[in-house]
């Protein structure tokens, strides 16, 4: 080809492709909008990466692991945590460390792994507890005796010792999930993104990674029928692009930032539902005790003292959450509903003043994200007006989550935010002794906090439990390491087309979603 | 050299230096470059005067407002004024680009002129390095340093500079390379002047003109690479006014307020323009020959 | 020819392994533990060191580089920590969406090309003088702003472009026009480079001996022009986007986080922030890779033309 030919063919190939944007736009302009009734379109935050329930670890894993894989028990959709029967047809704990369990009949496996039994039940709880598996869960199945086999249906789950978390944060969250025994140990025990097989109310059909999965109805199911003929999931990690996606009909439903409630709760887009409830995680400011600059309790508490948390509720969270009392949120065990004291500049600074401090100059590690940046430069300000100069260091993620076992006693202050499932257990855990500078970012060091949690796994009566939490909850108000913020609110907007099945936290439950 | 002869080639240098302004403000384009390149420059020096209010001042109650009298492109979800805080956000931009382009030249022009000047083994070495900085995406290497050393605006200086001074050494290298054969340097050479005598005084002199010209286009890139690493979140640290920042903050809030995006994008494109246009002119005014290194 | 095409790509090669030495040595440094990444904050300490000692993060730096470069030779990329896929596949799947992207934006460049020209023909006139004021301001105009207004103005205020995604792969229609604002905001300064380079180069040829002597033999003058200006005056252009992948591919990754696009550029950032370390290297590996390629051909072609360039070297 001559070097004038080349060019005429670059001319005219960059024309036609100018004029087929051009085309294709004013098609397609013409074409959206069109979403099919027996399709669902959803976004999670990001793609998953490890389908294994014992060894997920994203939000996104967590949803496709209750889609996917059948549990004994399993959350209910709606407002209250309560469960209902999934592959069990009868499950009863007959005493402390005895749960008798029988399966429904006819559930399948998907590739010609045959039916769901208790051979495979027995093989999903008890690799937890195999330490070749090494599974960082381990602490959900811990007192797991065995499972034993009574036949095909029925099994009895023994366990070593009272257990009470085995009815919310074990057997119907994630560690309750039911895998195939031969498709799993084809795979070498454990496996990421391929199972083998799987027998919840959808499979997967397709996974392009980092674009989108798509799932269709298993026909092996034997739960009540689903909703949809076909579920797209696409990973959309920037909340705004996932609203804006949302508003052009390319998505059903998604979670959307607090920043952007007030907006919707004005205006909402024709045919959609704005959906805040919440959840039982929790922010908090976290004040290192065994940082040498912050040993004094008096500047602890003066930190705390002198916080404006509703402006940071405001100004962060645009007013949508409500103050935290605690650790725990309300309507669960342990909820104690006592406010801590209102603002108090002048006896912050007399706090400091009679601790002999001045010109304390602090950093503030915190995630870079919209809602924590803004939280952070309240907080920024509000210490300034006691004279302590607060640097903000923004980190990405990964820097953010290893920055106590970077930093050690030097980590100052923390902006935090950590989930929880609906028991308190799973959050006084991480503020264990042993816990210091894994997850217990202030160094909290209390005999009495750490009896008490394990007292209070054990603890069978509701109300005695309850009475352990909240006093719990006062051996960290005491320490003036936690200034709690609130308990983030978990915000949705889906279509009025359909009828989505929540958690309680918003959690998608994909197996609950009906077309309206 | 006598004080006379002193004086009078002060007297050229002023003269230079006049006639090259006549010039560059005799173009429209040129006099546009200089007019807004000037014209940042005050804003920055003079931010705490120009600026209406404090650009850190909180004013919860009155945050996310539009446009008004009193905020004249609105406030941010803190009630800080937009305005105050892009006029403050030009400090950072024009220190950066003046800090990091400034080393990345130091540095530069000292490897290039070993390189043009020295054995040829030494020559390889330094191409190597430049090569390989050359081959990274900025961006991307930008990410590995910032996770490195953690965000801050020492980083993102190191960032640039680490980036950008291939640019120069090369620039400088080739001058170096012509300069060393013409018969000005081989009689002083001749005459026994030391090696770095005849960089500094001969050699340096002649390679100012490109790159000024460079530098002067490489400024928006400098520019906007702080303000995309800001607005990842990767760039200075709160509160401080970032106009990469403010671009977060209005992409965050893209749909209640999108004037915030939209004026933290104008004073980017305005410096661009600056810029660029002063570039352009220094070159046809300096040296229409320069081929562009970008 | 053959003698300095081959120590070009043994220097490419070499700038390659340097590249990619560099990128590990300092990713390996900084703080934040891959270990984590894999287990998730409930792993046991014991787990987290067996995991540890089977990815050599226990050994010195030197070491760990030793094992990576010998992995590249037997085609072993690692595998990403997280869903424990093998690396090659997944960066496999991510570069065609940056590839098409690329050279999408490199093809809708070349309308540089016929707006140079036509500037260059009609020197001085009104037309050139905008296009001139134009194509120098789009210089240097940042992708980041050109892609957050175009984000701002085309999806969210008209809701003309969609916001997510690459489209659907089987589905053209949708691709392109999922490709259509990222192809814009990649190419609008390389439009305004070109036609510079285009313009200033064919002043220069069409003032030439050789051409002058085609006009005085009475060619027409479309001819002169296509024939013999144009040709000339484009190859330097060309050669000056193969320098340039680097800044492309610089623009593609704040372009692919922008509009949520799959792509090496956003898998990148990703996996920098989450300290999924194998990921890492593979992308760096690739793009370095194809910038490399990039400048190598760019100094080749160069070379090709014109001679003296290749004595320099030798």
């Amino acid at each position: 080809m001559s070097g004038n030919k080349m060019i005429r063919k670059i001319e005219s190939v960059s024309m036609r492709l100018v004029t087929a944007f051009i085309l294709s736009f004013v098609f397609l302009t013409g074409t959206i909008n069109i979403v099919r009734s027996d399709e669902l379109n959803v976004r999670l935050g990001e793609d998953f990466t490890t389908l294994d329930p014992a060894f997920w670890q994203s939000g996104a894993d967590l949803t496709m692991i209750n889609v996917l894989f059948p549990k004994l028990i399993e959350f209910k959709s709606g407002s209250d945590w309560e469960y209902e029967l999934q592959a069990a047809e009868s499950i009863e704990q007959v005493d402390e460390l005895t749960i008798k369990f029988t399966l429904k009949p006819g559930l399948m496996w998907t590739d010609g792994y045959g039916e769901v039994t208790t051979e495979d039940v027995k093989y999903s709880y008890e690799r937890y507890i195999d330490p070749e598996l090494a599974s960082p869960i381990i602490g959900d199945w811990l007192p797991l005796k065995e499972v034993e086999i009574v036949d095909k249906y029925s099994g009895i789950i023994h366990l070593k010792e009272p257990f009470a978390p085995i009815w919310w944060s074990t057997l119907p969250y994630s560690s309750g999930a039911i895998v195939s025994k031969k498709a799993t140990e084809e795979a070498g025990g454990k496996f990421t993104t391929d199972p083998g097989a799987t027998a919840g109310a959808y499979k997967i059909e397709s996974w392009t990674p980092r674009e989108k999965t798509v799932l269709v109805p298993h026909d092996g199911w034997n739960g009540p029928e689903v909703g949809f003929d076909k579920i797209t999931i696409y990973p959309i990690q920037e909340p705004k692009s996932a609203e804006i996606a949302f508003e052009a009909g390319e998505i059903d439903i998604t979670e959307i930032s607090i920043g952007s409630v007030p907006n919707y709760r004005e205006s909402l887009p024709a045919g959609g539902v704005l959906d805040v409830r919440p959840t039982a995680d929790y922010t908090f400011l976290g004040i290192n005790i065994a940082n040498e600059k912050l040993s004094d309790v008096r500047v602890r508490q003066a930190i705390k003292m002198a916080i404006d948390i509703d402006a940071i509720l405001q100004g962060a969270y645009f007013g949508v959450p409500e103050q935290a009392s605690g650790l725990v949120a309300p309507g669960l065990v342990g909820y104690t509903g006592i406010m801590p004291g209102a603002r108090d500049v002048q006896g912050a600074k007399a706090l400091l003043d009679d601790a002999g401090v001045s010109n304390l100059s602090l950093e503030l590690d915190v995630l870079n994200t919209a809602e924590f940046i803004t939280a952070a430069q309240i907080i920024q300000a509000n210490l300034g007006e006691i004279g302590i100069n607060l640097q903000i260091n923004q980190l990405d993620s990964g820097a953010f989550w290893n920055v106590a076992a970077d930093r050690k006693e030097d980590l100052q202050l923390t902006l935090n935010n950590y989930t929880s499932p609906p028991d308190p257990s799973w959050s006084t855990q991480w503020f264990l002794r042993d816990q210091k500078g894994i997850w217990n970012w202030v160094w909290l060091d209390s005999e009495d906090f750490d009896n008490l949690h394990f007292a209070a796994l054990k603890e069978t009566d509701m109300n005695k439990r309850s009475d352990m939490y909240v006093d719990m909850q006062k051996v960290m108000d005491e320490s003036g390491g936690f200034l709690f913020i609130m308990h983030p609110p978990s915000v949705i907007i889906y279509r009025d087309t359909i009828n989505p099945g929540l958690y309680p936290n918003g959690g998608l439950k994909l197996t609950d979603f009906k077309a309206n | 050299m006598s004080s006379g002869k002193r004086e009078q080639v002060e007297i050229r240098r002023t003269n230079r230096i006049k006639s090259l302004f006549g010039k560059l403000l005799g173009d429209p384009m040129g006099a546009i470059g200089v007019l807004i390149v000037a014209s940042f420059l005050i804003i920055a020096l003079f931010a705490d005067v120009i600026a209406p209010y404090e650009p850190n001042k909180i004013d919860i109650l009155n945050k996310l407002q539009g446009p008004s009298l009193d905020h004249l492109v609105g406030t941010d979800q803190l009630g800080r004024d937009t305005l105050s805080r892009l006029i403050h956000g030009t400090q950072i931009a024009l220190l950066v680009a003046a800090i990091s382009i400034g080393l990345a030249v130091l540095i530069g022009s000292v490897l290039g002129a070993i390189a043009g000047y020295g054995p040829t083994w030494l020559d390889f070495i330094i191409m190597l390095i430049f090569d390989t900085m050359r081959s990274y995406p900025v961006i991307m290497f930008a990410l590995a340093v910032v996770v490195l050393f953690g965000p801050s605006l020492t980083t993102i200086i190191i960032i640039i500079m680490a980036t950008s001074f291939p640019t120069y050494g090369r620039l400088m290298r080739t001058q170096t390379q012509t300069l060393r054969k013409s018969e000005y340097i081989l009689s002083a050479q001749a005459l026994g002047i030391s090696t770095p005598r005849i960089l500094l005084r001969h050699i340096l002199p002649n390679t100012i003109g490109p790159i000024l010209i460079v530098a002067s286009m490489d400024v928006p890139f400098v520019i906007a690479l702080e303000a995309g690493l800001s607005f990842l979140g990767l760039g200075v640290r709160p509160p401080t006014p970032s106009w990469g920042s403010i671009l977060n903050d209005g992409f965050t809030y893209i749909r209640n307020s999108p004037w915030i995006l939209f004026s933290a994008g104008a004073p980017l494109i305005l410096v661009t323009i600056g810029f660029t246009f002063l570039g352009e002119q220094l070159r046809d005014v300096l040296d229409p020959k320069i081929s562009k290194d970008r | 020819m053959i003698k300095y095409t081959i120590q070009r790509i043994l220097l490419a090669v070499l700038i390659i392994v340097c590249a990619v030495a560099t990128m590990f040595i300092m990713i390996h440094a900084v703080p934040g533990d891959p270990v984590n990444v894999m287990l998730g904050p409930r792993a046991t300490p014991e787990i987290k060191e067996a995991l540890r000692a089977r990815l050599h993060l226990d050994q010195p730096i030197t070491t760990q580089l030793f094992y990576f470069f010998r992995g590249l030779l037997m085609g072993d990329f690692g595998y990403d920590l997280r869903s424990n896929r093998p690396v090659l596949d997944i960066i496999l799947e991510q570069f065609p969406h940056t590839l098409i992207l690329v050279t999408s934006a490199l093809i809708v460049s070349t309308i540089g090309i016929p707006v140079g020209r036509y500037a260059a023909i009609h020197r001085n006139g009104t037309f050139d003088r905008i296009v001139g004021t134009i194509s120098v301001s789009i210089i240097a105009m940042p992708a980041i702003v050109v892609g957050l207004y175009m984000l701002l103005f085309f999806s969210v205020e008209l809701r003309w472009f969609p916001v997510i995604g690459a489209g659907d792969k089987n589905d053209w229609l949708d691709y392109l026009w999922h490709l259509t604002l990222p192809v814009i905001t990649i190419s609008i300064a390389w439009i305004g480079y070109i036609s510079r380079i285009v313009r200033a180069s064919m002043i220069e040829v069409l003032s030439q001996n050789h051409v002058r002597m085609a006009r005085a033999f009475g060619l027409p003058e479309s001819k002169v022009i296509n024939r013999y200006a144009l040709r000339i005056a484009v190859l330097p252009s060309i050669t000056m986007l193969g320098v340039s992948v680097a800044l492309i591919l610089s623009s593609t990754v704040i372009v692919e986080i922008i509009f949520s696009r799959p792509g090496i550029g956003s898998l990148l950032y990703e996996s920098v922030l989450s300290r999924n370390y194998p990921l890492v290297m593979g992308a760096v590996l690739f793009s370095t890779i194809f910038i490399v390629a990039g400048t190598t051909i760019a100094d080749l072609v160069n070379a090709a033309i014109d001679p003296r360039l290749r004595k320099e070297k030798d």
